[in-house]
């Protein structure tokens, strides 16, 4: 695997799925970084920093994703994503 | 999942004219009262449960679309209605851009799949840019749900 490339894999912890509230923390916290930053879904990969593609994702709760990010910052980005996942987007996600 | 299974044909709107968020999201509310599918006395509660949900940040996801959306125990089943605006509506949306498309989203509180799976739909579509481009064309709501119907169907490509 490419060096400037990290991944992780995550789990959909929130009882209510991946839903818009999250889905935009996710969008504003990968928009940080300069790296490309994918997530997977089985075959399927989004962008994570767009919307309109994180909203076709269907994530409910308990489905394995995989953070994927290739770039300078990849490392940081995936620690910072993965953390929010892993948090379960607290003390953010209230809707 | 299509669109024409949760986007109640009678209440579309194909020329919103309104002057801020709030009256976007009371006019589609008051289009769901009209045709049923919303009892007059739950309105007030839906457009206000659906502008709390704005406060915890904008629907507007940015391309000139919103999905201003709520649960709320009072529907048995996903409804939506269609919206648009084509003065622009100003959603405080994430690239900072007026709002021309509005797809608005009431759900039963024990049904967050069905939520996801209406969003999945919606950007499906919405990341078409024929579809977006024909859907601010519409002059009426029975072009509306024609759109919708051709795109549920796969002739947009």
């Amino acid at each position: 695997m490419d060096p400037s490339t990290v991944s992780r894999e995550v789990v959909v912890g929130l009882e209510e799925g991946l839903h818009l509230t999250p889905m935009r923390a996710v969008t504003l916290l990968a928009e940080q970084f300069t790296c490309e930053i994918s997530i997977h879904k089985g075959d399927r990969a989004v962008d994570a920093k767009s919307m309109l593609d994180l909203m076709t994702l269907m994530a409910e709760h308990g489905t394995p994703l995989v953070l994927t990010a290739r770039g300078p910052d990849a490392e940081a980005a995936i620690q910072a994503l993965g953390d929010l996942f892993d948090c379960n987007f607290r003390p953010s996600d209230r809707a | 999942m299509k669109l024409t299974d949760f986007v109640v044909p009678g209440a579309v709107i194909p020329s919103l004219q309104v002057s801020n968020k709030e009256a976007a999201i009371r006019g589609m509310v008051d289009s769901l009262v009209q045709t049923g599918n919303i009892k007059s006395g739950d309105a007030d509660g839906i457009v206000a449960a659906i502008l709390k949900r704005e406060e915890l940040g904008s629907t507007g996801i940015g391309r000139g679309v919103a999905v201003p959306h709520t649960k709320h125990a009072s529907v048995d089943r996903l409804i939506a209605t269609v919206a648009i605006a084509p003065n622009g509506v100003d959603f405080a949306s994430l690239d900072g851009e007026d709002v021309y498309i509005l797809f608005l989203l009431v759900s039963p509180p024990d049904r967050p799949g069905d939520h996801l799976r209406a969003l999945e739909n919606i950007s499906r579509h919405l990341r078409n840019d024929h579809f977006c481009n024909f859907l601010r064309q519409c002059k009426d709501a029975a072009g509306i749900i024609e759109l919708l119907e051709e795109a549920d169907s796969n002739q947009l490509s």
